[in-house]
């Protein structure tokens, strides 16, 4: 019995090992990139997930868009004109587009966007911008004219650039069609690439679309694999499986030393903070700005991110136009943090704790299991704040219970949550930090989690999005980042840093802070 | 033996249902929502999020939603999933290939490895051939699951490119020995925790039957060691092993999921993860029903096996 | 987890009361195995509680500065990711694994002999409620349940909370066992004799068959505790597991993952001790079942 076994093993293992001479990696013509969710739903106006939003920027295109140096340029318009009050937007369409199946595209998709983004029985989860339009002509197939409720100064970032959706597709199906259709796998864009294969959780396969406006793309097919491990998408770029990879820090080093790719190292739009919620001795800024003097921000980008970070003094992306230049996050002072706690009256009791009132200065401190630099950072935050007296526990959680109804911040208690803000590289924050973006109980909605209220920077996020001129827009916003400085509604800790391997038989590749270079110019030798 | 096996279902059916309403008040009453992905989307604006509430129903009391939901599910209706749209039952039937490819593929090696291993150990009660396959077989099983899985990685697929990293197939290439080169580590790590502990239980199941009365009777009447051991010893072995096995089937199915996740195989366990994390309850309770009814198809699969290894045992 | 389930082993009568643990041990040192397994643990569980003997440094106070670093006199393992000495983790870690593997067992075991026991000598409906109840439990996955749990306490008292899960998940297998046991122990004439003379019902269940059904009980509870050390490493790798600064074994090893590549002596380390502390106890486990079965020889 024994034998058999032993002969049956053996043919096992010759049928399975290689054949001498055949080579893995991807097929001529084929970019492979892996993400790390299954895309839940290809329908921009639909999905929750980053992975999602991988997948279908190569089947949509939007009115205008923005370039690797953060100009915007005409995509399906050729040519905008705005009125001189600020109130309507009208576009001219570039004409001869195709859908990927075929049909024209025209005026009526655009105005069919706006009114699926508005349509209150679709699941949407992003209309920023299209709720401030009051209506939209069409005068003919290749005009739109948007007519805004009041003067919208992100109206460019927002809708502009907010992808457009067949209208011949979905226009006649009702809202729960709509967020069953099988368009929200399958989707039809006007972008370079289609979708023509979605096995859910295994790949998405992109071909290129034969009816594309622009240049006909270069690659035949971009393949995006999805593995939720993230060392096991190292060790798929390591055996050449794969052609693009942003590649986590931890394995940087590893990744440099490999022969076959390239770093192409930038800035995200995306920032790391500890949020902090105001309840208790959490309320006052001399406080908040102590726990800031006590967060080593330095010691975290170089121990913790590896470099692989920079520091964040405001909201705004550091290499954007937005971006307030003098100021410079406060340096790591834990003697001034104490300074600052014992002229707010706080003694030190038992263990050092400091307490006022009777009542012990606790700030428990949260973050996401599972991301590693998050957990780490935690640790370095509650090490240091605990030496000027905090009394810090460390939480990690799942997204679900740090960011559910009866999470942390609903306990009526000072809290302290670390994660990250996808910012992107435009301005508006008003959702952050505007007192009537306060959830008003545990089950409301509302993003100024933190809880911060300041009535002069209420007025100022209101005339932010009403101020159409550049300059004061610009005066504006350099205020807005003067009081998050002041203030602390948040500890900003750092901007992300990526580095994407690329693989060096891939040409045309490149990416910044603000996008890549056009998925139609890459190649693959 | 068929007036049982309906006995058996009706029973099933009963503990099904119960299995659903405890698991759906304990995944309603659960902290933390479905909704909870939204309010960390910088996008998703707190007008919409009060909205989705009400359209998933999710403003209405869990009794009633269970109601609902159960209402559904007796007309075959299993729900939407909240995040994607799409059917459950159409996500769950497109998982099911690849599911039982990897778990029937590590049940299969399991039970071809670990019989020869058990037999040889008991057969050769403490010698050191025995105490080395004891020690190898305790070792693995004390191995936690992903760094058994990225170790086999990092040596076979990355250092000696011998087995592709992850996934199911190669791009363009559906052929079965390029699934089997897939299939090979994933299998083999789902189905080493079983291989251990499959070996252990016939090795202590033989050691029982070797030390009864009629097998020394056949060693006495001269009849061959192997024989003894293929007629007597092993039949009589199998029955708190096919126990074992009936209860390992559910886990193979329910507890890939580190193994799916280091070798992105598309199978239950990462959907019904996600869907845990997600909070999307309609995915989240069709896993838990044909995982829980997986369970029950195992035990009375295991329960029928005795049936036939052991002609005393008769089911009315 | 692969659940082990030990295999039932026949019940002793009572028979001449001296010598029987005396010919367990004579038995039970016939396993050379276990004999080492019992060092080991000793070793480990040693180390864990005279830990401040051992090292010096503080297994929680971080020094980023110094992460990463290879192994030196200073620091035999090396540093951790956030700059803490390994060695110092790894001991440390050993008080809160073993203490999660055998309090959890010891709970679990506990649940499981009552359950198991009232379900088996009582019979009935009260059998049939238990048996029910353990059929439900087996049928929601465990990580369903877990995942689930673990939210709602929202990492409080993360210890005792964990083993809390551990135990109450981990006594079904064992209760399905006790009762197995006391369905043949309760028709034996030992048994009927105490009856006879007017003995309680908890008298009889725990002081007349609880003894007779100990091989098992004892079996199984070894198994418990390597299952639970195990089932603490997986739920931290997939993050539901105890705080990232709690040194236990787990933890280090899920830390370590990153690192197998540049500094694998952080995952090597751990991965060893959990290993040889699950080895040994198997072994141990596996040596009790002959040692206390009066039919193998």
């Amino acid at each position: 019995m024994t034998n058999r076994i032993a002969a049956l093993g053996v043919s096992f293992l010759l049928l399975i090992l290689p054949v001498p001479g055949s080579t893995a990696g991807p097929a001529p013509g084929t970019l492979v990139m892996v993400v790390g969710d299954n895309p839940d739903n290809l329908n921009p106006y639909l999905h929750s997930l980053a992975a999602s939003s991988a997948v279908y920027r190569y089947t949509f295109d939007s009115l205008y868009t923005v370039t690797t140096t953060g100009e915007w340029i005409p995509a399906l318009a050729v040519g905008y004109t705005v009125s001189p009050d600020g109130l309507t937007w009208t576009f001219r369409l570039r004409p001869g587009v195709r859908w990927s199946d075929g049909a024209p595209f025209t005026a009526a998709d655009v105005k069919f966007t706006w009114q699926l983004a508005a349509n209150k029985d679709v699941h949407i989860t992003y209309a920023t911008g299209f709720d401030r339009i009051a209506s939209i002509d069409t005068p003919d197939p290749l005009t739109v004219a948007y007519h805004l409720k009041e003067p919208y100064a992100p109206f460019r970032d927002q809708v502009m650039g907010a992808a457009i959706v067949p209208q011949h597709v979905l226009g006649a199906l009702s809202g729960d069609q709509i967020n069953r259709a099988p368009f929200n796998q399958k989707p039809v864009g006007t972008g370079p690439f289609t979708v023509s294969e979605f096995v859910t959780d295994d790949h998405v396969t992109l071909t290129a679309n034969s009816q594309y406006w622009g240049k006909r793309a270069k690659l035949a097919r971009i393949v995006v694999r999805i593995v939720p491990d993230q060392n096991a998408q190292v060790n798929l770029l390591r055996a050449g499986e794969l052609s693009v990879l942003n590649v986590p820090v931890v394995r940087l080093d590893e990744v440099k030393r490999m022969p076959t790719v390239e770093i192409k190292r930038y800035l995200e739009a995306t920032y790391a903070l500890v949020q902090l919620d105001e309840y208790g001795f959490l309320r006052e800024a001399a406080v908040r700005r102590a726990l800031d003097f006590a967060t080593p921000k330095a010691s975290i980008i170089r121990n913790v991110m590896k470099g692989q970070a920079e520091p964040a003094a405001s909201d705004m992306v550091p290499n954007g136009p937005w971006a307030d230049k003098t100021l410079h996050p406060r340096p790591y002072d834990p003697a001034q943090a104490r300074r600052l706690l014992r002229d707010s009256g706080f003694t030190p009791g038992p263990g050092g704790v400091l307490s006022r009132g009777g009542k012990r200065l606790e700030v428990p401190l949260w973050t996401l299991s599972g991301r590693v630099n998050f957990v780490q950072a935690m640790q370095v935050l509650a090490q240091s704040w605990r030496s000027i007296g905090v009394y810090t526990e460390t939480h990690a959680v799942s997204a679900a219970a740090l960011f559910g109804q009866n999470g942390p911040q609903w306990d009526g208690k000072d809290a302290a949550l670390i994660f990250t803000w996808g910012q992107g590289v435009f301005p508006e924050n008003k959702i952050n930090w505007h007192s009537s973006f306060i959830p008003k109980d545990a089950t409301a909605p509302g993003e100024n989690d933190e809880r911060y209220s300041n009535p002069e920077m209420d007025r100022l996020l209101e005339e932010a999005d009403r101020a159409v001129d550049e300059a004061r827009r610009h005066a504006i916003y350099n205020r807005i980042q003067e009081l998050e400085y002041r203030d602390v509604p948040v500890i900003f800790l750092y901007w992300l840093v990526d580095n994407t391997a690329v693989a060096k038989t891939v040409q045309g590749y490149d990416v910044t802070t603000f996008t890549t270079t056009p998925p139609e110019e890459w190649s693959i030798r | 033996m068929s007036s049982y096996v309906a006995k058996r279902a009706v029973q099933a059916c009963a503990l099904l249902l119960f299995v659903s309403l405890v698991g759906y008040a304990i995944m309603s009453l659960a902290p933390g929502g479905p909704l909870a992905v939204y309010l960390h989307n910088p996008q998703v604006t707190p007008e919409k999020i009060d909205l989705l509430r009400h359209q998933l129903g999710l403003d209405r009391p869990w009794y009633l939603r269970y109601a609902a939901w159960l209402g559904g599910l007796v007309r075959g209706h299993w729900g939407y999933s909240y995040y994607t749209g799409r059917p459950v039952l159409e996500m769950i039937a497109e998982r099911l290939p690849a599911t039982f490819t990897l778990m029937l593929s590590a049940f299969i090696l399991a039970l071809v490895l670990s019989f020869p291993l058990g037999v040889l150990a008991a057969t050769h009660k403490y010698s050191w051939g025995d105490n080395l396959l004891s020690l190898g077989a305790f070792f693995v099983w004390a191995m936690p699951t992903f760094w058994f899985g990225l170790m086999l990685q990092m040596t076979l697929a990355v250092r000696w490119h011998l087995l592709p990293v992850a996934g199911i197939h190669d791009l363009d290439n559906n052929s079965a020995r390029d699934l089997l080169r897939h299939l090979a580590m994933p299998a083999l790590v789902l189905g080493i925790g079983s291989i251990a502990s499959w070996s252990r239980y016939l090795r202590s199941g033989m050691l029982e039957v070797l030390s009864q009365d009629y097998v020394r009777t056949a060693y006495a009447k001269g009849l061959p060691a192997r024989r003894v051991v293929r007629r007597h010893v092993l039949r009589n072995s199998l029955l708190p092993i096919v126990t074992i096995m009936g209860l390992d089937l559910h886990v193979l199915f329910s507890g890939a999921v580190i193994t799916e996740s280091i070798f992105g195989w598309p199978g239950m366990g990462r959907l019904f993860l996600a869907a845990l994390n997600n909070r999307d309850y309609p995915l989240q309770m069709a896993g838990l029903m044909v995982s829980a009814a997986l369970l029950i198809v195992g035990n009375l699969l295991a329960d029928l096996a005795y049936a036939v290894l052991d002609p005393r045992i008769r089911y009315q | 987890m692969n659940g082990l389930i030990a295999t039932q082993a026949a019940p002793f009568a009572r028979r001449s009361g001296h010598g029987l643990w005396a010919m367990a041990w004579r038995r039970f040192r016939r396993h050379r195995m276990a004999l080492g397994g019992i060092g080991v643990l000793a070793v480990i569980a040693g180390s864990a509680v005279t830990a401040p003997l051992i090292t010096s440094s503080d297994p929680t106070t971080l020094d980023p500065d110094h992460s990463l670093a290879p192994p030196s006199r200073e620091h035999p393992l090396g540093t951790d990711d956030l700059g803490r000495d390994e060695l110092t983790r790894v001991v440390y870690g050993g008080r809160i694994s073993l203490l999660v593997g055998l309090t959890a067992m010891l709970l679990g075991s506990a649940i499981g002999v009552v359950m198991g026991s009232a379900a088996g000598y009582m019979g009935g409906w009260i059998d049939t409620a238990i048996m029910r109840f353990v059929d439900l439990m087996l049928s929601f996955p465990a990580i369903f349940l877990l995942l689930i749990l673990i939210n709602w306490t929202g990492g409080r008292a993360p210890v005792a909370m964990m083993i809390a899960y551990l135990g109450l998940f981990g006594w079904t297998g064992l209760a399905r066992i006790v009762r197995a046991e006391y369905l043949t122990l309760r028709a034996r004439e030992f048994v009927e004799e105490a009856r006879a003379m007017g003995a309680g019902v908890r008298r009889i269940i725990f002081r007349h068959i609880l003894p007779n059904a100990m091989a098992p009980i004892l079996v199984q509870a070894a198994f418990a505790v390597a299952g639970a050390i195990l089932a603490e490493a997986a739920l931290d790798f997939l993050g539901f597991g105890l705080p990232p600064d709690i040194p236990t074994w787990g933890n280090l090893l899920t830390q370590a993952e990153d690192y197998i590549t540049t500094n694998p002596i952080l995952a090597v380390a751990p991965g060893i001790v959990i290993t040889l502390t699950v080895v040994a106890v198997f072994f141990i486990g596996d040596a009790l079942r002959d040692a206390l079965d009066v039919r193998a020889r």
